[in-house]
């Protein structure tokens, strides 16, 4: 383990690409890469060896708007060769949102070895590493769930009481425009339009990126403690982060839980296309 | 030509740069060229592969993290 993940409160979760590149060919070890879009990543080149999730297809159940199933998951661990005692390393496109989204997804069903690739595809591209269109073969497993944990995830009921609470924080990881209310959704995400701009009543505003550095590598713990305690997010209160759609929101759970290791953080994956969305709920616009 | 400039643009909130440059490639007529300027090597990667494989001709020059791409659809 390197130096840099070491200082990390939980750093068995994150692994360096040098870590990655002497574990390729590892039986224990399956290397999954989760896109967004697949077309523009996983299908141009991957980490050898690794298998895809395709985050809309693989992860979500679109019909019903919600995380994978149980059995649904199952199902996929099994596709891909994963067994409950498999060490998963997780990296993907959109500079490792949907790869922590799907973290989120793997500790909400109980795996209990999974991780992120420090810096993801684009670290691993930049180190010119290699790279291959090949798709692996895999043993297919029988996959089962050991548990799961509803206590990662914020559903909107417990969000509206939430939100009242002085001992609760809720951090909104999206863009100041998308914060202020300035905007609500890209045009190129019809889908993830809300019909209200701004954001929950208290949240503050940590934008998902202030927690990487220029190479998407996570920033120093005291960088990163500094960061949000400047903005009242402490270990002594229950976290509930949100964005859109839950994806960024997850990075930012990602580095509170487990780089900071902070006790109570809750992802709440409705998020602002719930919010916004919501008759009767208030918002806050501006700063 | 037209030069397409993704230094600087990030996926704070919504698609990723790479996608503007692909809807821009799109656009091309055979024989017409786009020059995309980029920081980001994942970015020269994935466009330079996308290009290959859907009927593009491709020149990559880099400068330490800048690249310079020029696209041609070919006729």
């Amino acid at each position: 383990m390197s130096a840099a993940i070491k200082q990390y409160a939980v750093p068995d979760v994150l692994v360096s690409t040098e870590w990655v590149a002497q574990h390729l060919s590892d039986p224990q070890v399956r290397i999954v890469e989760v896109d967004y879009e697949p077309e523009t990543a996983y299908r141009l080149g991957h980490v050898p060896n690794a298998v895809l999730i395709d985050w809309k297809r693989d992860i979500n159940d679109t019909v019903r708007r919600d995380i994978v199933s149980k059995e649904g998951f199952e199902k996929l661990m099994s596709r891909l060769g994963i067994a409950p005692e498999t060490t998963v390393v997780l990296y993907g496109d959109f500079r490792n949102w949907f790869a922590a989204y799907a973290f989120w997804v793997f500790k909400i069903y109980g795996h209990e070895d999974v991780r992120l690739m420090n810096g993801g595809r684009r670290k691993w591209i930049d180190e010119g590493r290699e790279v291959t269109e090949e798709v692996p073969s895999v043993q297919p497993t029988s996959y089962r769930c050991r548990g799961i944990d509803l206590g990662l995830r914020a559903f909107l009921p417990e969000v509206t009481y939430a939100y009242q609470r002085d001992d609760v924080k809720l951090v909104d990881v999206r863009s100041p425009a998308e914060f202020k209310g300035e905007i609500t959704a890209p045009p190129e995400y019809p889908t993830e339009a809300a019909q209200r701009g701004g954001h929950i009543p208290g949240a503050v505003n940590v934008p998902w990126a202030q927690a990487v550095a220029d190479d998407d590598t996570f920033k120093p713990v005291e960088e990163l403690r500094q960061l949000y305690e400047s903005k009242g997010v402490t270990p002594d209160k229950t976290v509930i982060t949100y964005c859109r759609i839950g994806e960024r929101s997850s990075h930012t759970w990602f580095v509170l839980k487990y780089l900071l290791g902070y006790p109570t953080v809750i992802n709440y994956d409705g998020s602002w296309s719930e919010w916004g969305n919501t008759v009767g709920l208030p918002i806050e616009k501006g700063e | 030509m037209a030069v397409l400039d993704l230094r600087g643009r990030e996926e704070e909130c919504g698609a990723s740069p790479v996608h503007a440059a692909i809807n821009a490639l799109r656009l091309l007529k055979a024989g017409e060229r786009l020059e995309v300027l980029t920081s980001v090597r994942e970015h020269s990667f994935t466009l330079a592969q996308w290009a290959r494989k859907n009927g593009f001709a491709v020149h990559v020059e880099e400068h330490g993290r800048e690249a310079r791409l020029v696209f041609e659809k070919a006729s």
